[in-house]
């Protein structure tokens, strides 16, 4: 059964008036809810497994120690991504470069049995699926992982990539027709 | 996307159809929206196409190796379990000073047998918080053994008696 927006908005508005009176399950539950969306946009990012976790981490720890100034003026989710992007800026600025995705990594992500949904497809089919999706420009793969993998509004993708709402919707769509270019025609 | 060639309408359909379906796998679609996909999908065979390679995208979507946000929780509640409360802080500022002015005024008793510095008692508490409680180089700010002693130490040492 699909929920609706408007289920999925009331249940994170009790999780978050919970958590706000200090309810431990309320917290963990509404942050585990993003856990996902943040640690893959900053692995899109960084392209670093180990960083894109550190990152993460340091979001919502962030997030926990403000979540008072938190006004609902956006979706929480954006809020949190909105910390995420600071907190990679923030370590860019430290001295965390970007760096290219050698083949050995893309493997080991590949590779990695603790992906119970990358297991259900053959191993090199996910590798190659990663290495392409990886070689996109940053706006059209963050917009693809955000947009595919989350299910982000164009607005929201827009917001958490630093992009219109109309590029992201642009930038996905052309991510996805390159990603299928691509994968098409490297067989 | 390629392959949607059919009529205007269509194609604008079809741009539609794929906003809506790239969102279909986390489970955003209301029923009606659900509804409107399925029957344009069973039509569209260039849609179809599509979302089935969306969905084979998605099968390599990256999981978090383990819970960064409950460990984010942990490391927070740490925090917090060593932060002490606005009252348990305030009330200890108050008696440290209340036990740094009795124990100056002992001192200076005991040291000061003439008696010139009998009731001299000085809590001085500065701006940058308790760094300058003493004041001046006069006992436990001069005293030798407690020189690189933390502020919060001492709280912990006047609490204690230490200096009764």
């Amino acid at each position: 059964m699909h929920r609706t927006d408007e289920e999925s908005d009331s249940q994170e508005e009790e999780l978050l008036r919970m958590a706000r009176t200090g309810d431990r399950s309320a917290l963990g539950a509404l942050l585990q809810r993003h856990e996902g969306t943040v640690y893959r946009f900053l692995l899109s990012r960084t392209q670093d497994e180990d960083k894109a976790g550190d990152l993460a981490q340091e979001t919502f720890v962030k997030a926990l120690r403000s979540l008072d100034s938190f006004r609902g003026d956006s979706s929480f989710r954006t809020w949190l991504l909105a910390i995420a992007r600071n907190e990679f800026r923030a370590g860019y600025r430290q001295g965390l470069r970007r760096k290219e995705q050698s083949l050995e990594s893309v493997v080991q992500i590949a590779d990695d049995s603790r992906d119970p949904e990358g297991d259900a497809i053959r191993g090199s089919e996910v590798e190659r699926v990663r290495r392409e999706l990886a070689e996109l420009p940053e706006k059209q793969r963050m917009s693809v992982a955000l947009r595919l993998f989350d299910g982000l509004s164009f607005r929201e993708v827009g917001e958490a990539t630093g992009s219109t709402e109309g590029a992201a919707r642009v930038n996905f769509h052309h991510g996805i027709r390159k990603l299928r270019e691509r994968l098409e025609n490297g067989e | 996307m390629n392959g949607h060639d059919g009529t205007h309408e269509m194609r604008e359909a079809c741009g539609e159809i794929l906003d809506l379906l790239s969102v279909d796998f986390s489970r955003s679609l209301s029923l009606v929206e659900r509804e409107r996909t399925e029957r344009h999908v069973a039509e569209c065979s260039a849609c179809a196409e599509d979302f089935r390679f969306m969905a084979m995208v998605y099968g390599t979507r990256p999981q978090p190796p383990r819970s960064f946000a409950m460990e984010a929780l942990a490391q927070y509640e740490a925090e917090l379990s060593r932060r002490p409360s606005g009252w348990w802080s305030g009330s200890m500022a108050a008696a440290a000073v209340l036990l740094l002015a009795m124990g100056i005024g002992l001192a200076s008793q005991a040291s000061d047998p003439s008696g010139d510095f009998a009731g001299w008692t000085v809590a001085v508490e500065s701006e940058e918080g308790m760094e300058d409680w003493a004041g001046d180089d006069w006992f436990i700010a001069g005293a030798p053994y407690l020189e690189g002693v933390s502020d919060e130490t001492l709280l912990v040492l006047l609490t204690e008696g230490y200096f009764e």
